[in-house]
């Protein structure tokens, strides 16, 4: 339907509107309450872009910045937020003896709200900074807020990079169109195969880890760091992949994580667009790395604060963002944070040497240290869990879990992952000679997802 | 996009040609079908009990017929009913939606007085009207033809994959292909007439919390289907809550009215923990004290059919 109206000649316009009616179907199939949401969201910042170019002074266009900038955080605050600010109020004064009693608000927290209203702060200061012009065309910016593969979930385009495309004709590119296929299987074979066969390991450890012993509860997070990576990715390379069927290229969101050296390089390669959303627009504005070492640490430990918050209102993901600040901060006291900044583990080889497997694999246990804090409900939960690590296996409590499907699961990820890492190995498997190969292959692949597609599964960031 | 469109179509065509390939070896290796297509289970006795109901003459009426989940494969031992005759062809998550079918099922293969269905409450919340778990558990393990009723239920589920498990194991059957089941469940023990006892050690207490239910409208409907399906056959329809630790609260649904029904919970034993071994599941010494029970409260309620739920 989409590339028929190709043939029109309103094409663009139509094209774009059907994106708009397709957004909102599928947001209002969640709950069609908070469409007016979006549809506020995208009013406000379609007029406060227009108005703070046309401004004729430096602090009008401030002024407008900021009512866009109040509109979209203060409808987060309020969604995402407001819960947590009443409840720790009250967990304050209770802690001092003082009883307060407050009918608990109970707000829905509508789905991708921390996503689609970064996307729009986005579009407001960087028309602020003259980086961007503002579109004169509200259905094109109506199509950049609720593009639907994207919304709910990631990855978090900039205007700069999205609303050119979708102010762009497109027609119709056949190579594009089965890479997003391609990438569309693998996501959701990351997603049902990997991440909820992972889940379900995980979900019963996590549930009750006073039934189990050190190395179950290790094994618990171990499958709860390829649930997360295999959930998100894998919703990542969907919306990528059906974005591209519809003509348009979103950003990478992940880039083999677990292949990490150190934490600094993790995150140039997990949650890429939030990553560097926060970088462009915190950490910069706060100084980056200019000044001394303490106001590097320091804008550092705000990012990575923030961004814990960011994932939900809850003291587990400060803390959890809290935790990768403190292991951020010995890579910037010893100057090292962009040691690892411009390649990839083992770039050109097959295998990685000895030293790069010690160092991928004391980031990835330290990086599953902090996935116990944004896995656990309290911090408490937290702590006991990592305490239960010393627990020796007795006849009470034996390793459990160690369920092989899972690991197959996870060696697949990890093997396709570690052959893609490195752009310069030729892709062979991609050749017409193994083309019979390769679609049995696929065949399994959609066998496999059939087969573990549950409809209970939701993605883990939805919450988000 | 033509060109696209054709490379789509030849996907297509390779996807059947994998599945085709891979349905082969599963065929001719059990670990290939366990692990790719399914596993045949012990789990719910549903390939014994259906077997031995394969066996029985049709003219030999059932008096009591049981349908449901398991609440009811592990409380209810027909043998208690003796010299009536009971049979029960309860399984796993066996909710109203299945149970509709597996009462075709089980009709093409015996008649009965009494249809005593098992409304365990705690499942009307099952999301479907169908669960696909319990018409999965059917068109892997029973030993009836996978045609007729179990593929109607398949169909039901929506599901594509459950689709997909039905057409394999039809295949096998036509291919006379028949595994034994991949795991023994070691503290489970068929004993017959569809019932499995259970060897697991039984609790000492339970927290309970509030629970409350409500069946839905759909649900109540696919009910009275079932009852006048039954009363088509000749069979009167008795409704059962199963005993259990922690009762739910719901309202009495309007299907209900003017069926027999009996409240598990009435058993003297309902709140002893030492015959569960969760908070609704029997262990076998808790079977038997409520198969007395209820095999009593049977006879008396069909010999005098005068207690309605109201």
């Amino acid at each position: 339907m989409y590339w028929m109206l190709t043939k029109s000649k309103h094409q663009l316009r139509l094209q774009n509107m059907l994106l708009v009616v397709a957004s909102y179907v599928f947001y209002g199939w969640w709950d069609w309450r908070f469409l007016g949401l979006i549809a506020f969201s995208t009013f406000v910042d379609f007029f406060a872009g227009r108005a703070i170019e046309k401004a004729v002074s430096k602090s009008r266009a401030k002024l407008f910045l900021a009512i866009s900038l109040a509109t979209n955080l203060g409808l987060l605050a309020y969604f995402k937020y407001a819960n947590f600010f009443v409840e720790s109020w009250i967990e304050a004064w209770a802690g001092m003896g003082v009883e307060m009693h407050a009918s608990s608000l109970n707000i829905i927290l509508p789905v991708g709200i921390s996503f689609y209203t970064f996307q729009t702060l986005s579009y407001s200061i960087d028309i602020y900074r003259g980086k961007l012009k503002p579109t004169r065309d509200p259905i094109a910016f109506a199509a950049f807020v609720s593009f639907f593969p994207q919304l709910v979930a990631g990855p978090i385009e900039r205007a700069s990079k999205l609303l050119p495309q979708i102010e762009r004709s497109r027609r119709f590119d056949k190579d594009l169109a089965i890479s997003g296929l391609r990438l569309m299987l693998w996501g959701m074979f990351k997603k049902v195969v990997v991440a909820d066969t992972c889940a379900r390991l995980a979900d019963t450890i996590f549930d009750a880890p006073e039934l189990y012993s050190g190395p179950t509860l290790m094994l618990g997070v171990f499958y709860f760091a390829f649930q997360i990576y295999g959930d998100f990715s894998g919703y990542s390379d969907i919306a990528i992949g059906t974005g591209r069927l519809f003509g348009i290229r979103l950003s990478a969101n992940f880039k083999f994580p677990y292949f990490s050296r150190d934490i600094a390089e993790f995150w140039r390669r997990w949650h890429i667009s939030l990553s560097t959303w926060f970088r462009d627009y915190l950490y910069i504005p706060l100084g980056g790395s200019r000044g001394s070492q303490w106001q590097v640490i320091r804008n550092v430990a705000v990012i990575f604060i923030v961004s814990g918050f960011w994932h939900g209102a809850n003291w587990t993901f400060v803390i959890w963002g809290a935790i990768h600040a403190l292991l951020f901060v010995p890579l910037i006291l010893l100057k090292r944070n962009r040691k690892n900044a411009s390649d990839v583990v083992a770039e050109g080889k097959l295998l990685p040497s000895i030293k790069d497997v010690f160092a991928m694999g004391s980031t990835f246990a330290l990086v599953c240290l902090a996935w116990v804090f944004f896995r656990a409900d309290t911090v408490s939960e937290a702590i006991n869990y990592i305490v239960g690590f010393s627990e020796f296996p007795t006849p009470e409590k034996p390793i459990t879990l160690v369920v092989y499907t899972a690991f197959v699961w996870i060696g697949v990820l990890v093997l396709v992952d570690w052959i893609q890492r490195d752009g310069n190995i030729p892709r062979w498997w991609l050749t017409r000679k193994f083309q019979p190969l390769r679609w049995f292959t696929y065949g399994i692949c959609v066998w496999l997802c059939l087969k573990n597609l549950h409809s209970e599964a939701s993605f883990i960031y939805f919450q988000f | 996009m033509n060109s696209f469109l054709s490379r789509v179509f030849l996907f297509i065509c390779s996807l059947i040609i994998s599945w085709g390939l891979l349905w082969t070896s599963a065929l001719n290796f059990q670990s290939i079908e366990t692990y790719f297509i399914a596993e045949r289970s012990e789990h719910g006795a549903v390939k014994m009990k259906t077997a031995e109901l394969m066996e029985r003459s049709k003219s030999d009426t059932l008096d009591f017929l049981f349908l449901g989940s398991s609440t009811c494969y592990r409380g209810v031992d027909p043998h208690y009913l003796d010299p009536l005759k009971g049979f029960s062809v309860c399984s796993s998550s066996q909710i109203l939606g299945n149970s509709a079918y597996i009462l075709d099922v089980a009709l093409e293969y015996t008649s009965t007085h009494y249809l005593v269905i098992d409304v365990y409450p705690k499942l009307w919340s099952d999301a479907g009207v169908v669960n696909k778990e319990a018409a999965r558990d059917w068109v892997v393990n029973s030993s009836t033809p996978k045609s007729g009723p179990i593929i109607d239920m398949v169909m039901a589920t929506g599901e594509p994959y459950c689709m997909a498990v039905a057409g394999y194991f039809w295949l096998a059957e036509r291919l006379g292909v028949d595994y034994p089941p991949y795991a023994h469940i070691a503290k489970d023990h068929y004993k017959g007439l569809g019932y499995l006892a259970s060897d697991v050690e039984p609790i000492e207490s339970v927290i309970c919390n509030d629970i409350d239910v409500e069946m839905s409208h759909e649900t109540c409907e696919i009910l009275r289907g079932i009852i006048s399906k039954s009363s088509v056959h000749g069979a009167q329809t008795i409704l059962l809550n199963p005993p259990q630790l922690c009762e739910e609260s719901f309202p009495t649904p309007d299907c209900f009215s003017d069926v027999l029904y009996i409240d598990g919970n009435d058993w003297p034993g309902a709140k002893t923990p030492s015959y569960y071994y969760d908070d609704h599941h029997l262990v076998d010494k808790g079977a038997a004290s409520y198969s007395v029970w209820l095999s009593k409260e049977l006879k008396k309620m069909t010999l005098v059919s005068v207690a309605t739920i109201d």
